[in-house]
């Protein structure tokens, strides 16, 4: 939630996703090069590809046992 | 690179104060049309070629509600229904022009383009704050030679801001912040968000917010494909935080808006708006953004142009390499290759 320097501004935009969205979610670990990837379902895995991590969080439910 | 217009979908045809009393000519996913206002406000959306022999609508001339062709004469009014034929009373049943969905939202007026039965308001994304009162708009449109995808790949990857665009928004952080990159699946929408602390302000807020120093930088990006993009941008000097209470009284907001409009499969509308909730009366701000932001869409411009032309003379299969900032871009591309294709379930990434 942001407001503005005025007092208060009538609309707020939003930051991020609203909450209880099931999300595909991908963090870049900081002080790496590794990406870290979590499905909706709770799933996780590390990867340095980003053209694999997607492919291993849209295989679900059948997350292979590491990114290709 | 794969490229590919996506219908059934809203796009941004104008902003609201360029559809008035004229005729304003714009094609959108290669459909010519005609955009006017009507005598009670509301905006229309017709092809712009008369089913006669047909001559552009838009190098026609008004009558109240109503086009007059300016070749022939035939008359349509704001359903596109043909109303008055020359010297004949017996209007032929198929005389009619194809009339648009029409929404106006926002400060932007929406067309639908597709199939009209499957039109459904709700589904437009909002940025309320483009006409919100406690906000400012400066807001312009370049036209882009480029596809559409190059500048979705170009949003979504803000790390060229350090490259493209030093001495305007560029600073040596903004590409070396790691991002997180999320995806709602259900609802079709990607968010980028990168958390700068203790950075070098760039000219662009250092000018028009008056900070002098180092600052906390955030960058949230919502993408609405096809066409609404969202830069949720936060400057605050570094260490100011959000109240508890959500509010942010010590910080400056700046909502940066595009949206993105294919003209053609090559070539594309960049509207672009930066909305800002402090310096309200202060016109030498305004037109610094405005100026500033010009200068800055016009840097893309200029590469995405060079990048189409690339694109044109690229021997088929080329690969693409991507890494860890492209995390956003390839979602954001998914997400258009299911949009495109109709498709429900979950479609490989293509980094091609």
């Amino acid at each position: 939630m942001t407001t503005g320097l005025r007092g208060g501004t009538p609309v707020t935009p939003p930051l991020g996703p609203p909450a209880g969205a099931d999300l595909l979610r991908v963090r870049w670990l900081p002080g790496s090069d590794r990406l870290a990837g979590t499905c909706h379902c709770g799933a996780e895995t590390v990867a340095e590809d980003p053209v694999a991590l997607w492919e291993w969080l849209l295989a679900h439910p059948d997350h292979p046992a590491a990114p290709s | 690179m794969r490229t590919g217009l996506v219908r059934d979908q809203w796009y941004v045809a104008a902003y609201a104060d360029e559809v008035g009393d004229g005729i304003l000519a714009r094609t959108v996913l290669g459909e010519a049309l005609v955009l006017y206002r009507t005598a009670d406000g509301t905006p229309v959306a017709l092809a712009d070629r008369c089913v006669h022999r047909r001559f552009p609508l838009s190098l026609s001339q008004r009558d109240g509600d109503r086009i007059v062709c300016g070749y022939h004469g035939f008359t349509y009014d704001a359903t596109g229904t043909c109303v008055a034929v020359p010297g004949q009373t017996r209007i032929p049943r198929t005389a009619r022009v194809p009339a648009y969905p029409v929404v106006e939202l926002d400060s932007l007026v929406w067309v639908w383009i597709g199939d009209a039965d499957r039109a459904d308001a709700t589904t437009i994304p909002r940025a309320p704050w483009l006409s919100s009162p406690g906000w400012v708009t400066v807001r312009g449109m370049e036209p882009l030679a480029a596809r559409y995808e190059l500048l979705v790949d170009n949003l979504l990857d803000l790390s060229h801001e350090t490259y493209l665009h030093g001495g305007y928004i560029g600073t040596p952080e903004v590409a070396q912040t790691p991002i997180t990159t999320e995806v709602d699946d259900a609802a079709g929408v990607v968010y980028v968000s990168r958390r700068m602390k203790d950075v070098e302000c760039p000219p662009f807020y250092a000018r028009s917010t008056g900070i002098d120093g180092r600052i906390d930088r955030w960058q949230d990006i919502e993408y609405h494909p096809p066409c609404l993009y969202l830069l949720h941008a936060r400057i605050a000097p570094t260490g100011v935080e959000p109240a508890p209470d959500g509010t942010d009284p010590g910080a400056f907001h700046a909502e940066i808006v595009y949206a993105i409009t294919p003209e053609t499969e090559t070539t594309t509308h960049d509207f672009w708006m930066v909305a800002r909730d402090f310096a309200l009366d202060d016109e030498s701000v305004s037109e610094y953004l405005a100026e500033s932001n010009r200068t800055v869409v016009l840097q893309d411009v200029t590469a995405l142009d060079a990048l189409e032309k690339v694109i044109a003379t690229e021997p088929q299969g080329y690969q693409e390499l991507s890494i860890n900032i492209d995390t956003g871009g390839l979602a954001a591309r998914r997400l258009l290759a299911r949009l495109r294709d109709g498709a429900t379930a979950a479609d490989p990434v293509s980094a091609g």
